[in-house]
């Protein structure tokens, strides 16, 4: 058996190679264009190119008594965490810490680095009923940046400094940073999203092109259907071999909505309506 | 031909049924997308099929598939041509409409 007839004779295959396009060209393009949406950034994608900053507290159990007390403190780590993760804040470390000197130098925008930078703070408070309130705040920086981490440590620590005399602080500057890869977690993830969009695509292409198959009969394919298609693929193997890619689409739309008209019409409701319309005139 | 509708009724045609007829009429056998282009917007290439089936189901219109010449390649393209009894209930429709306009000029009777 040849490959040929090998695709034609299994169904799965026969369908697949029918179907082919509809799958490969969505498909496609949503990976490509979720692919170019993911915006540069200026971290390196490897974990051993990042090292990390930070700083983690425990405040003492001994507020557990009072829940108020124990509240204000929640919400004051909250505030300060939330100010670590913000634009602003991330703005005034880059350039106090120096960080990114090259991509400063080269006129990347500060804003931009402070956004590729959010990603990469790691904020984490847990309450813990027994042993007290604990809290976490790092950064993971380029390893060019090595020198600055005990400067960005500082401002760190300077942000919980409300905290100095009831907190056991312990900071950590240029560690090796053990973090998951963030970057490609999100570049798979978008893939992941790209790809399944992409499928979503191609079974409603598919399911709109086997419709005829599916829910009309054998002569209104060949009456009404067929002939579309027909001259669809005539119009398109008029502009010949060339690129004219948007007159191309311009037809794909085109016969797409005749094609989708021509089932509304050819609906049992649509004979309905196009009666009632014959009807009013 | 089933429907063929044999009374001595007029056969009403719609407006779009009216085009069509008149340029298979006029030209004798045509593709639906020249009668597309012929119409000058007047008829949509999602409706032309469906109108033609269902004039065909009325016996007005007659078809066959034209394969492909060389170099075109793909799925064969359907040519339409009015039948007797199309053309007839085109020609009556025409006379009728005359008729109305003249009496309507002429302040007729009605």
């Amino acid at each position: 058996m040849t490959d040929r007839e090998f695709e034609t004779h299994v169904p799965l295959f026969r369908f697949l190679n029918k179907h082919k396009w509809m799958i490969i060209v969505p498909v496609l393009f949503c990976v490509i264009y979720f692919g170019i949406s993911l915006k540069p950034n200026y971290m390196p994608a490897t974990e051993g190119e990042r090292i990390t900053a930070g700083l983690s507290g425990e405040i003492e159990a001994g507020e557990k008594e009072n829940i108020d007390a124990r509240n204000e403190i929640i919400g004051e780590i909250k505030s300060i965490q939330r100010n670590i993760g913000s634009e602003a804040f991330l703005k005034r470390l880059i350039l106090r810490n120096d960080l990114f000197r090259k991509e400063r130098a080269d006129g990347i925008d500060l804003g931009h680095l402070a956004r590729s930078l959010q990603p990469w703070i790691h904020l984490n408070m847990e309450d813990r009923v027994e042993r007290g309130i604990y809290f976490s705040a790092f950064i993971l920086l380029d390893r060019r940046d090595q020198d600055q981490a005990a400067g960005v440590n500082m401002d760190l620590n300077e942000e919980f400094s409300a905290f100095s005399g009831t907190a056991k602080l312990s900071s950590f500057g240029g560690l090796s940073s053990s973090q998951p890869g963030a970057t490609n977690m999100i570049f798979y993830l978008k893939l992941l999203i790209g790809l399944s969009l992409g499928f979503l695509i191609s079974v409603l292409l598919i399911i709109l092109r086997e419709s005829p198959n599916l829910f009309y009969s054998e002569k209104t394919r060949e009456e009404v259907f067929k002939p579309i298609i027909s001259d669809w693929e005539l119009e398109r193997s008029e502009l010949g071999l060339k690129s004219h890619f948007l007159r191309r689409v311009v037809i794909d739309m085109r016969f797409g909505l005749a094609f989708v008209s021509a089932m509304l019409r050819r609906n049992p409701l649509g004979d309905l309506v196009e009666l009632g319309l014959r009807r009013v005139r | 031909m089933d429907s063929v509708n044999n009374s001595e009724e007029l056969p009403r045609l719609s407006k779009k049924e009216m085009i069509i007829l008149e340029l298979l009429v006029n030209t004798g056998e045509m593709y639906g997308l020249e009668m597309v282009k012929e119409s000058e917007g007047n008829l949509k290439r999602g409706s032309i099929y469906v109108l033609l089936s269902r004039m065909a189901e009325k016996g007005y219109v007659e078809s066959r598939e034209e394969p492909r010449i060389f170099p075109e390649v793909g799925i064969p393209r359907r040519k339409f041509w009015a039948t007797g009894v199309g053309e007839s209930a085109y020609k009556a429709n025409v006379l009728a409409q005359e008729f109305f306009k003249t009496d309507i000029l002429l302040g007729g009777t009605g």
